[in-house]
């Protein structure tokens, strides 16, 4: 454990390091993180001066919904996507024997190996708007604000593990990029109470592309409005696509051990 | 004591298989066609604790696989490999930390980060103590002279510069086994001397046994006293270099500095002519009696010069290679 947590550390002190060479960059995304979270809250805005409500959330509580979005898609950014959309390179190169060759897990490493650490300043901005929203929505307390860590933590372990599996399919099909890209979906569908859309839209946003569980229940949770139900819910799912993900990406190691050259 | 014991080793690849154009392509993408290619065949042999045994073979030979097997990466098809008393591709982590594998046409070391900080990711990795570390990090600076590079980032390296470190950063965590696949591709012949040198002078100190394949046969015959010479998957030969140079090739070469232009028929009398170009030539002597044909040479040719040397090995395995398929072919 304390080897892993060391490991991690001098994952991101060489990425920072990287990042630190090109400084410029970092304030000008700064800006693009706040203008485009800022526009996003604007369409809100003006959306909700037609309507009082959609799908039975208020402006109030779609604001923190959109935090949540932020949030997770700087999780994203920040973590997921520049770990394992290396997967797919490792494969095309045939690089993958230097990481199974580690006596570390090869999980652990393509998870942790590169992490954009200069991007934290988005993380920031999606748990202000967050924070805005629960404090309008008259919501904070000590408790919600716990079942918000729990719930974001399960909403980034289900991202990880469908993420993991979609790149983890590059084992066999080689060329997944456009295929993992899916995972960006959740921002665009996911800003969105699912309760506003059709009862097939639902399911299909529940189980398919489950932002229901990754963005709706985080911020049902902040707002003192998540039933047990979809709590329950939301950590059973998290803990079977991990375990699924986990699962799969053994067996594509075990596959690649009997199948490359 | 063997290290390595290797039985009845077999490796088949499922090769996946295209037909050409686009409909090719979706029929291949439906129903997936796969041929079995067997890339080693029935291979034994075994490696004690500090030798140095070279891998010799053409392309496609088997090589990197059997080193893939010993290593872990590959799951044998049939028979058995075992290495330090595990079993190489259930990969534990015991016996990772024990082999180390550099392979001269992957790199290892981070391309962003310097040699240095991947030396520290390396200790983590391999949960090396702090003062192995900096002992051995001392030491292997001072062997491949890396104190200028250790702290440029590894792209800004040249390729000479990079295999030292990728050599380093291999060996970080002591291990008891070296699998170097290819060390020396691509480096220039000084870079390659010092690769060389560093490998005899590791194995020396350390005891650590040393497992290479090479196309430089000049890798092998510095390093490697046993081959095992891998062709079409078989195991074609195992045993010293030497006696594999005097069992296969039986002729010598005489090297002639003629002091005057002298017909190739006037020389063939003597023996087989390999080369004549014109005042050097080179002709086949059997082993037995390259003196004696020397001699009369020297009586009755004008020669400036003459030199009996070995047929270089290059040669010696060119011909093993090629006459393999005949000797199939006559079973």
């Amino acid at each position: 454990m304390k080897r892993h947590l060391k490991l991690i550390l001098l994952f991101i002190r060489a990425t920072v390091q990287i990042q630190l060479e090109y400084r410029s960059g970092v304030f000008g995304r700064t800006l693009a993180n706040i203008l485009s979270t800022g526009t996003s809250v604007m369409l809100l805005w003006a959306m909700f001066r037609q309507v009082p409500s959609i799908g039975g959330w208020s402006f109030d509580q779609v604001l923190v919904l959109v935090g949540i979005v932020t949030t997770i898609e700087f999780v994203v950014e920040i973590w997921f996507y520049p770990s394992l959309s290396k997967i797919t390179t490792y494969v095309q190169r045939g690089e993958f024997d230097v990481l199974l060759i580690k006596p570390v897990a090869s999980q652990f490493l393509v998870t942790f190996r590169h992490l954009q650490v200069m991007e934290l300043t988005g993380l920031v901005i999606g748990l202000t708007v967050i924070g805005v929203g629960m404090h309008r929505v008259g919501s904070v307390t000590s408790f919600n604000i716990l079942l918000l860590a729990i719930f974001l933590v399960a909403s980034v372990v289900i991202i990880y593990s469908l993420y993991l599996a979609l790149s983890t399919l590059a084992f066999w099909f080689t060329r997944i990029e456009e295929v993992a890209s899916m995972i960006w979906l959740h921002s665009t569908a996911g800003s969105f109470p699912v309760a506003a859309y059709p009862p097939w839209a639902r399911l299909l946003f529940t189980f398919v592309l489950p932002v229901a569980f990754v963005t709706n229940v985080p911020a049902q949770a902040a707002t003192g409005r998540l039933s047990w139900e979809w709590g329950l819910g939301a950590l059973a799912f998290a803990t079977f696509v991990f375990c699924g993900a986990t699962w799969l990406w053994n067996l594509a190691i075990r596959n690649y051990s009997s199948a490359s050259s | 004591m063997p290290i390595i014991h290797v039985d009845h080793l077999c490796k088949d690849y499922q090769v996946h298989q295209k037909e050409p154009g686009l409909a090719g392509s979706l029929r291949s993408f439906v129903r997936r066609k796969y041929q079995i290619v067997p890339a080693v065949k029935d291979v034994s042999f075994e490696i004690a604790q500090g030798e140095i045994v070279g891998f010799l073979g053409p392309n496609g030979a088997g090589k990197t696989t059997t080193l893939k097997v010993l290593s872990g990466l590959l799951y044998p098809t049939s028979g058995r490999a075992s290495v330090l008393g595990f079993t190489p591709h259930e990969r534990k982590a015991e016996f990772l930390k024990s082999i180390t594998m550099v392979m001269g046409q992957k790199q290892q070391l981070a391309w962003d980060m310097t040699p240095g900080d991947s030396f520290l990711v390396n200790q983590a990795i391999y949960d090396v103590p702090d003062q192995d570390f900096r002992q051995r990090v001392g030491e292997l600076t001072d062997m491949l002279e890396l104190q200028p590079v250790l702290k440029k980032p590894v792209r800004k390296l040249s390729l000479g510069e990079r295999m030292k470190c990728e050599l380093a950063g291999a060996l970080l965590h002591g291990p008891k086994i070296l699998f170097l696949d290819e060390p020396t591709i691509g480096l220039d012949v000084n870079m390659q001397q010092a690769v060389r040198t560093f490998v005899a002078d590791y194995n020396r100190r350390t005891g650590a046994a040393v497992i290479l394949t090479s196309h430089y046969m000049a890798d092998v015959e510095a390093l490697a006293e046993r081959v095992l010479v891998i062709d079409g998957g078989r195991l074609a030969f195992d045993g010293n270099l030497s006696a594999l140079v005097a069992e296969r090739a039986p002729n010598k070469v005489l090297k002639l500095q003629l002091a005057q232009p002298v017909s190739p028929e006037r020389l063939a009398v003597f023996a087989p002519v390999r080369m004549i170009e014109g005042l050097t030539a080179e002709l086949l002597a059997p082993r037995g009696n390259v003196a004696e044909i020397a001699a009369r040479i020297l009586n009755d040719v004008p020669v400036a010069d003459i030199a009996i040397e070995d047929m270089p090995i290059e040669e010696v395995l060119g011909r093993l290679f090629q006459r393999k398929p005949m000797a199939e072919a006559a079973k």
